[in-house]
């Protein structure tokens, strides 16, 4: 069953809430990664090379594009998060467009936002929420 | 600093804020700037510096962003041409630019979807009388 982009939303908390940052082209959550090491050994008699999971899962980030607006509350809110970083972090979602409107939460460590303004296009913003631990998947 | 909720709104952990729960936060007023709440003390107001209509126009931009409307179809939603988005269950229609270059066959039919849709047989029309003319032999 193919699940359409469109309609998706991200969230961000504001003053205990989740509010719809609008305005956003794509978001893209990078690769979560079980951690491993190589557990190989000098008496192995095998060719392959044997890995071993250390446990931990490295959440990675969010990337986000979107068209800046200044003044929106939402985008502000972004860059609120820059001046007075939450110490806590920030609690955040994804709400997919699919029938069930599954939502993915997560805790933003921290967050980046950059601006470009080009002769031959509209103001865009992109940038980063990096991960605290894991997005809360459906199970 | 408080503010009202206009609307149910989530909060993390699935958590629900009703509409009508006064939020007391520093953060008030930025919830009065996106759209979900009124001021309900003369702080908030004045932080907040906006006046009914423009907090009716906020409500109005931040239902867009809460069913995830796409830039491109923002004029549409504005227009009521379209209420969201609809591909079908499972996601299986595929969006089609249509005569007027928008992608109307995965819209939910807004309150003036009829406007649109008078407006596309138009624009449909004139395309088939143009090919009718181009296929007509040079006199």
């Amino acid at each position: 069953m193919v699940v359409r982009s469109k309609g998706t939303v991200l969230k961000v908390t504001i003053a205990t809430v989740l509010t719809a940052v609008s305005q956003m082209l794509s978001l893209e959550f990078s690769e979560a990664e079980n951690e491993t090491f190589e557990a190989d050994y000098l008496d192995n008699p095998d060719a392959g090379i044997p890995y071993k999971g250390t446990g931990r899962t490295e959440g990675g980030e969010l990337s986000y594009e979107g068209w800046f607006d200044p003044v929106l509350a939402g985008h502000q809110a972004l860059t609120d998060l820059l001046t007075t970083p939450a110490d806590a972090g920030t609690e955040c979602q994804v709400v997919y467009a699919d029938t069930a409107a599954t939502e993915w939460d997560f805790t933003a460590a921290g967050v980046s936002l950059g601006v470009a303004v080009a002769l031959n296009e509209g103001l865009k913003c992109k940038g980063k929420f990096k991960l605290d631990g894991l997005v809360a998947y459906p199970t | 600093m408080k503010a009202v909720l206009t609307r149910d709104m989530p909060r993390p952990k699935r958590q629900v804020a009703p509409a009508g729960e006064v939020i007391d936060h520093p953060d008030a007023w930025k919830l009065v700037r996106m759209g979900v709440a009124t001021p309900a003390d003369d702080e908030c107001r004045e932080r907040a510096g906006m006046s009914p209509e423009q907090m009716e126009r906020a409500q109005v931009r931040y239902e867009r962003s809460e069913l995830g409307i796409h830039p491109e179809d923002f004029a549409a939603y504005d227009s009521g041409w379209m209420a969201g988005y609809d591909h079908g269950e499972g996601g299986e229609k595929t969006p089609q630019r249509d005569a007027l270059g928008n992608t109307s066959n995965v819209w939910k039919p807004g309150p003036k979807w009829g406007e649109y849709a008078a407006l596309l047989d138009a624009r449909e029309n004139e395309l088939l009388e143009d090919e009718a003319d181009d296929d007509e032999p040079d006199a």
